[in-house]
């Protein structure tokens, strides 16, 4: 019968490794393989009390291994198994001398070894800095970072935060303990056997237990967006209770002209528990007219929506006269205003936000935002 | 830790370098012939042996000589000599110093 059971993840520590192949042995487990460092297949067979010792992989031949591991069997130590870049010996015969008698020859050992567990783990940090600094590239190619954020990719983000803190500070402890070793072998202090299997073990069952707890919470977000995002409909098809003001009641002669496009979608997630957006315009500079809103889940993001919005707006239209509006039915509120080419209508956009929700709303077209200020007041009022 | 040319001898590789200053002797004869010279107050362990032969390669302190099936033996080099002898004199003014210091 075969099992694989979770190991000390202290690779850079062979002696607490060593003792936890020991206790394995004790109760029967003899091991087979090595899935990397954090887990092994064994299998089960009598209980013995035996040594068991690790040895960094030497750089030699086959024929070089061969007759090595002969002297090494006359000696009384039979390989086990490769544990990634060290090899397990063990030995039944308690009299069988120690792999190693001399701290210094360990120290030769061990150089090679600690120095490739250094420069791994500096190098898995920053690689691990460089991906997690990518995944947050959307912040400076879209220019949108709270919409960004709020439109779901918080939890993307959140999951790299988390996976990076969790891999820094892993191999920052394997660092520090690669360091210790080092400093123990140059001192002449043979590497000790031993340490607490089960604290370790209880750390490396913890760790475990967070990452997948971490990747089922990840794929529950990311499916919740996925059913919270609906597909767009025709306009027409939207619920008879819009938080907008529309089209017909800006201007009701160019309600009257048929339209080329006119969508709504809704969005549902847990920062926006509901957000809507609604868009009916015509080909070759026709009008236009778009509305967005959400009620979010703190009135801090309906702020920073609003101030996004309107630092967005005016970047896209310099030549347009921003009005902030100082009206108490608004937390705050601005309209930007500016003529179209022909001078025919306003190119207006009105952007405000009241505790948690927040709407903006864009037109191009003969109509003024300003005149339905009332109309917005009361769907950031109703909408809450 | 750091890579540079011996100086001092260990007890262990003392006792590796003097079983070959005799004849060529392959890895269990050297622990043989260190057990059998300390009366089993040295003891070589296997990886302490097969590391210090590789390090004395590298250093060109010993050298290969047949590659008999499983066994390969080794010889003392001139180099390795030399080494052998600074470290016995270092060794010798130990003693010397300690027996005349230590009698006061």
């Amino acid at each position: 019968m075969k099992k694989r059971f979770l190991m000390p993840d202290t690779y850079w520590e062979t002696g607490l490794l060593e003792q936890f192949l020991e206790e394995k042995a004790a109760q029967g487990w003899m091991p087979v393989s090595f899935s990397g460092y954090s887990s092994g297949t064994f299998e089960k067979g009598t209980s013995q009390a035996l040594r068991f010792r690790l040895e960094p992989a030497r750089p030699e031949t086959l024929a070089d291994r061969e007759e090595r591991e002969n002297v090494y069997r006359e000696m009384g130590w039979q390989f086990a198994a490769e544990l990634v870049d060290y090899r397990v010996y063990y030995a039944k015969d308690p009299a069988a001398p120690e792999l190693y008698t001399d701290p210094a020859t360990q120290g030769w050992a061990w150089d090679r070894q600690l120095r490739k567990l250094r420069r791994d783990s500096v190098l898995y940090i920053l690689l691990l800095a460089f991906w997690s600094v990518w995944q947050f590239r959307s912040l400076w190619e879209k220019d949108t970072p709270v919409e960004t954020f709020l439109s779901g990719m918080w939890t993307v983000w959140l999951f790299v935060v988390w996976y990076f803190l969790r891999g820094f500070t892993k191999k920052l402890r394997a660092l520090r303990g690669i360091r210790r070793v080092r400093r123990q072998l140059e001192a002449g202090i043979a590497l000790s056997h031993g340490g607490d299997v089960a604290a370790s073990l209880r750390r490396q069952k913890r760790s475990e237990v967070c990452s997948w707890a971490a990747i089922a919470l990840l794929m529950v977000f990311m499916v919740s967006l996925i059913i919270g995002n609906s597909s767009p409909v025709e306009l027409s098809e939207a619920p008879p209770r819009q938080p907008w003001v529309a089209m017909a009641t800006l201007d009701p002669d160019t309600a009257g002209m048929k339209m080329d496009w006119g969508q709504y979608r809704e969005r549902r997630g847990l920062l926006v528990p509901f957000a809507c957006q609604a868009e009916q315009w015509r080909w070759n500079f026709g009008p236009y007219w778009d509305a967005c809103f959400e009620r979010t889940a703190l009135p801090v993001f309906a702020k920073a929506l609003y101030e996004e919005r309107l630092r967005r707006y005016t970047e896209a239209h310099p030549t347009g006269t921003v009005e902030i509006l100082e009206d108490p039915r608004f937390d705050g509120a601005a309209l930007v205003t500016s003529r179209n080419a022909n001078d025919t209508g306003n190119i207006q956009a009105f952007m405000a936000y009241k505790d948690r929700a927040a709407v903006y709303g864009t037109i191009t077209m003969d109509a003024d935002l300003r005149d339905h200020l009332d109309d917005f007041a009361a769907i950031l009022a109703d909408f809450q | 830790m750091a890579k540079e040319p011996l100086k001092i001898l260990t007890e262990s590789m003392f006792y590796v370098l003097l079983s070959l200053l005799g004849q060529e002797r392959c890895g269990t004869e050297i622990v043989q012939y260190v057990d059998d010279t300390t009366a089993g107050r040295v003891t070589l362990g296997p990886g302490t042996l097969y590391t210090i032969l590789a390090k004395f390669v590298e250093e060109k302190l010993i050298e290969e000589t047949a590659v008999e099936g499983r066994k390969r033996t080794y010889r003392i080099t001139d180099r390795g000599r030399a080494l052998f002898r600074q470290e016995l004199s270092r060794l010798r003014l130990c003693v010397e110093d300690g027996e005349r210091e230590g009698e006061r």
